[in-house]
């Protein structure tokens, strides 16, 4: 897609809009510039205080209880009473652990089905609500709404709209003549699946719409414009105008999605709580399990400090593939 | 100046070239529009029908849980589940102080946090950068249930459990991540040439991101400070671990037990109507933002 | 060039001890009492019970002790206790599930109060069941509290319509059986029985007091061998098949497969179904919607009674400061215009046997079914109960899910069921207690 063509030049960089200037020399922005030099370092030095608040409260709030979730996973770390350091037993006991293997199987799939949906509707809703058009307001706040209600109400609500009989879903099938009425959603891992995918996808498309909004605005108008006059449709403008220049945002958006989706939780354990017999049973649903009616942690410990290895792996792949417009991240 | 532009971006280069369409007629152009009218309405229709559907059975009495919907049982409607929620004394008001507290302080706190980290993650390297960028990412990266008896315990070393800051610096930690992302998206999309161009002038660094970066990057601030509002508005299970008096408690703790009834059966009433009564900040939340965020995307941030 | 800096000083001195008053205020829990200044004793409860009610009333009418509920949903219960008491936070007093007591008592989540509990004049009329929880190696760790044993509760209008006699409720396998086919007859979606089918809780809740009642067992002496007897007895397997020929005979709302006790007994309390198996509290919110609700033991299959003596016990938490305010406060609790409160307000039912006086009977008639029925009733004593059956994936729900609404053939899954059991109650008992 021509990386390395668009060194030296940003989203919504005004160079683009302007006639090339007659220098040919152009600062080459592509690695973080190690110079020497007082500004540098002083800028440097600066960076390092602005972003030590946030490296502050991450160290406090997240790096000592990990550390202590990490103290706990090579233990036996029951309710409350003796903990006994047991080494890496906890671990062993994982790779032995069919429901953790069975539930990392089922996390990935609906990863893999969910984060594209995510990801290509929450695209379309930004293109839709980015122009302006009367009403787009209107649009764009409803499009949002879910993102500020409660998950467990809203997941209640669903769980009895769906409710065989009684629901308002299986009321409307059935008078439209679609099935008798008592389809049973929960009690089938596909029907399952698909309501929980409904759901996660209703209420958090708003979100993924409002980053690419953010991206979106970056790209100038006058590239639309260009594009336009050259003849190109619609589907060719966002494929070769705004995509290219939302890599970032497309990165964001990716690693959010995926890392939601792997954790996800609130949505099965309301709907599904995992059945039937461990159908829809995900990685933290299990976890949740071994803590809080197992009232396992060390061996919760264990199995929350893998999951957060493989996500960090799997983020970082993500924001390395999608590195782009010139500067690294 | 358009046609100026097309030949220096190269990825127009590889645009497929069809000959220019004969002129759109303007009934074509209505046509587009009207399609585009039907789209959307369809859609919000699809995003608002749980809300109607959760505020109607808000509003009708406990008999109409157990049997089907009838259009008969729309016309009985009754405010008894408000008045219920309402009515279980002054301290659902109470349980929301405290919930609007931990929001626009963990909205503020991570507001702050995220700008400056996001600006000098974005345009002032330095070594380790890299590093810290990943570390400040990694609490997305965890199953928070299974951190909370840990971060419980840590809360405890540093007398902060059962205190309502603790869960603000734990709520903005979480959602750091997030908001960093976004901020360092957000400067890293502002032109170096303005930066330079203030950096040459002799401004501060101070006053660069006051005066040039942050206006450039009001849609994202806005983004975080309202997603931050959100999550910590509608928390629950850290609120509930973390904190322990009921002088402490937040509106999503204080909901679910008024919606919870013995033997695990929920009271779908009093559920609905607590999600309604509970959204209703967000919303407005949001709908201040939002004037906000449109005016800096429509400042057209980059002319 | 002093002044701006006195006052600066002054200001951040200001500022620091206003700091320090804040910092002092938070960190709950109780106060030592000095003079005049009554203790203060935290108390967390559960959901949806009395508890919140009679902590006021005893506010009301003890000047020196003032106890501070918390209520705390059922989910994080156990788990939010547990790091609490390992941080030193804990509450002084905790109502909690009666079936998680010998858990605390074997963990010394609770304290030892056997000299106390042994002290009480009624201590004979407290429920024999909930006592047996409550005592570890000989000792009293807990005081039962709130007794929720499990009753048929079956309606009487609808019994009428069905032609059936409304004041002889079912007392056999055959009786249910017949009677609910009787009411589904009725048609207009009403149903004539009714199963918490994925709700774990809900289903030992209701479906063991059959087995005891026929005279099985469900689970093996406490200690670290302990097993579940599914496939020993066979009446495990006789009440599953009850289960499933209600189920195959349509007498069941197809909702109830998936039921998950959120919405458990919503169909009952607005009339529309036969027969429930559940808690008295259900039955003022009937009688509400205009439901007239008669209510018996749950039988066996061939006759007899039981009921599985669910509720809540009483316990002095580990790292209390105030263990003699502590135990007045439960020994009111345990008192008669407590227990009395219990029943007339929530529905609920005594733990004392000795408040069944005929007065007692006339006033709370369907609360003293249940109290009579508790006296032949049972809780299985295990630590692990929670992993092993309340767990939506345990294998009791699973067995219960394969033999009832799939059919399957409860020889091999009730054999299954037990071993899997037997599996997590070790790993509970080695996790827990092993050290």
């Amino acid at each position: 897609m021509g990386r390395r063509e668009e060194s030296g030049q940003q989203p919504g960089d005004p160079a683009a809009a302007r006639p090339a200037p007659a220098r040919r020399w152009r600062p080459r922005l592509t690695r973080p510039r190690r110079s020497t030099g007082v500004l540098a370092r002083r800028r440097a030095r600066t960076g390092m205080l602005l972003t030590a608040p946030a490296f502050a409260l991450v160290a406090v709030f997240f790096l000592l209880p990990l550390g202590l979730v990490v103290y706990m996973s090579v233990h036996n770390w029951p309710l409350f009473g003796q903990t006994r350091f047991i080494g890496l037993a906890n671990y062993r006991e994982m790779l032995h652990d069919g429901t953790f293997g069975h539930s990392l199987l089922f996390t990935a799939k609906y990863t893999a089905i969910v984060t594209p949906v995510q990801i290509v509707l929450g695209y379309l809703l930004a293109v839709m609500v980015r122009r302006k058009l009367r009403g787009v307001g209107f649009f764009r706040t409803v499009y949002f709404m879910p993102v500020v209600v409660g998950f467990a109400a809203s997941a209640y609500a669903v769980l009895v709209m769906i409710t065989p009989g009684i629901g308002v879903v299986d009321t409307i099938l059935k008078a439209l003549g679609l099935d008798n009425g008592q389809t049973n959603w929960v009690t089938s891992p596909g029907l399952a699946l698909l309501v929980v995918i409904v759901l996660i996808t209703w209420k958090t498309v708003g979100i993924a719409m409002i980053l690419f909004m953010a991206g979106m605005q970056a790209v100038p108008e006058e590239l639309y414009e260009a594009a336009k006059v050259d003849g190109a449709g619609w589907w060719a403008r966002e494929f070769h105008v705004t995509l290219p220049l939302i890599r970032r945002t497309m990165a964001l958006v990716l690693v959010l999605t995926v890392a939601g989706s792997v954790l996800a939780f609130d949505q099965f354990f309301i709907l599904t709580q995992g059945g039937p017999d461990n159908a829809t049973l995900t990685a933290v649903l299990w976890i949740y399990t071994t803590a809080f009616l197992q009232y396992r942690f060390g061996y919760a410990a264990a199995l929350s400090i893998v999951l957060l290895i493989l996500l960090v792996i799997l983020s970082a792949v993500q924001i390395r593939a999608l590195r782009g417009g010139g500067e690294t991240d | 100046m358009a046609s100026q532009s097309a030949p220096s971006s190269p990825a127009l280069v590889a645009l497929p070239v069809r000959p220019a369409p004969a002129a759109r007629s303007r009934g074509w152009r209505r046509a587009g529009r009207v399609a585009y009218y039907v789209v959307a309405i369809a859609l919000a229709l699809v995003f608002l029908f749980p809300f109607a559907w959760a505020l109607i059975r808000s509003l009708q009495g406990p008999a109409a849980e157990g049997s089907p919907p009838t259009l008969g049982s729309l016309v009985h409607l009754t405010l008894q589940n408000y008045t219920g929620l309402l009515g279980s004394g002054t301290t659902l008001w109470h349980y929301a102080g405290n919930s609007l507290i931990v929001a626009v302080g963990t909205a503020l706190l991570t507001g702050v946090v995220a700008t400056l980290a996001g600006y000098g993650l974005s345009r002032l390297r330095f070594p380790g950068s890299g590093i810290v960028f990943v570390v400040i990412l990694a609490p997305f990266m965890v199953p928070f249930q299974a951190m909370l008896t840990a971060l419980f315990t840590v809360l405890v070393w540093l007398h902060l459990n059962n205190t309502l800051p603790g869960l603000i610096g734990v709520y903005a930690t979480f959602q750091l991540p997030f908001c960093v992302f976004i901020m360092r998206n957000s400067f890293s999309a502002v032109p170096k040439e303005i930066e330079d161009a203030a950096l040459v002038d002799g401004a501060s660094t101070g006053s660069i991101l006051g005066r040039v970066m942050i206006p450039l990057a009001r849609p994202g601030i806005v983004t975080v400070i309202l997603f931050a509002f959100v999550f910590a508005w509608n928390e629950f299970l850290a609120a509930l671990m973390l904190l322990t008096s009921d002088t402490r408690m937040t509106l999503p703790v204080a909901l679910n037990n008024l919606a919870s009834a013995a033997y695990g059966r929920v009271n779908f009433g009093s559920l609905d109507a607590g999600a309604v009564v509970a959204m209703v900040p967000c919303l407005l939340v949001f709908l201040v933002l939002q004037r906000a965020y449109v005016r800096g995307i429509t400042a057209g941030a980059v002319k | 060039m002093q002044p701006p800096y006195r006052r600066a000083a002054a200001g951040a001195a200001a500022v620091l001890s206003l700091a320090l008053v804040a910092a002092c205020s938070s960190g709950g829990g109780s106060s030592p009492s000095s003079s005049g200044k009554p203790t203060v004793i935290s108390f967390w409860v559960r959901v949806d019970n009395p508890s919140v009610g009679l902590a006021r009333l005893f506010n009301q009418t003890h000047k020196n002790i003032k106890v501070d509920a918390t209520v705390i949903p059922d989910a994080e219960y156990v788990t939010k206790l547990g790091a609490a008491v390992r941080g030193h936070t804990g509450p002084d007093v905790a109502d909690f599930d009666d079936i998680n007591a010998p858990l605390f008592a074997a963990t010394h989540i609770t304290e030892n109060i056997n000299s106390e509990v042994n002290s009480l004049s009624f201590k004979k009329y407290l429920n024999p069941a909930e006592l047996g929880l409550a005592s570890y190696n000989g000792q009293y760790y807990a005081a039962p509290y709130i007794n929720g044993s499990s009753v048929m509760m079956y309606n009487k209008g609808l019994f009428r319509q069905a032609g059936l006699n409304p004041g002889s409720p079912p007392t056999t396998y055959a009786q249910i059986l017949t009677d609910s086919e009787k009411i589904t007859k009725l048609g207009h979606g009403i149903d004539g029985f009714t199963i918490p089918g994925a709700c774990g809780g809900c289903l030992v809740y209701t479906v063991w007091p059959l087995i005891w009642a026929s005279g099985g067992q469900v689970f093996s002496a406490f200690g670290p061998d302990q097993t579940t007897t599914y496939a020993k007895y066979p009446q495990v397997a006789a009440a599953l098949e009850l289960y499933r020929k209600l189920w195959q005979a349509g007498t069941v709302a197809s909702a109830d497969r998936s039921q998950n006790g959120s919405t458990w007994g919503a169909t009952f309390m607005s009339g529309k179904e036969g027969i429930l198996f559940g808690t008295p509290v259900d039955i003022p919110v009937a009688a509400k919607n205009g439901v007239d609700v008669g209510v018996a033991p749950i039988p066996g299959d061939t006759g007899g009674y039981s009921t599985f003596v669910g509720g809540d016990e009483l316990g002095i938490i580990n790292g209390t400061a105030h263990q003699s305010a502590d135990w007045t406060f439960i020994k009111w609790m345990l008192g008669q215009q407590a227990q009395t409160y219990v029943a007339s307000a929530w529905y609920l039912v005594p733990v004392r046997s000795d408040m069944l006086t005929p007065s007692f009977e006339s006033k709370y008639p369907d609360v003293a079914v249940a109290l009579k029925a508790s006296e032949v009733g049972s809780v299985p004593k295990t630590v692990g109960f929670t992993a092993a059956t309340e767990d939506p994936n345990s294998p009791w729900v699973t067995a219960f899910e394969q033999v009832v609404f799939s059919g399957g053939n409860p020889a091999t899954v009730l054999k299954q069921a037990d071993s899997s059991s037997k599996q997590i109650l070790q790993q509970q008992y080695q996790q827990q207690l092993g050290g």
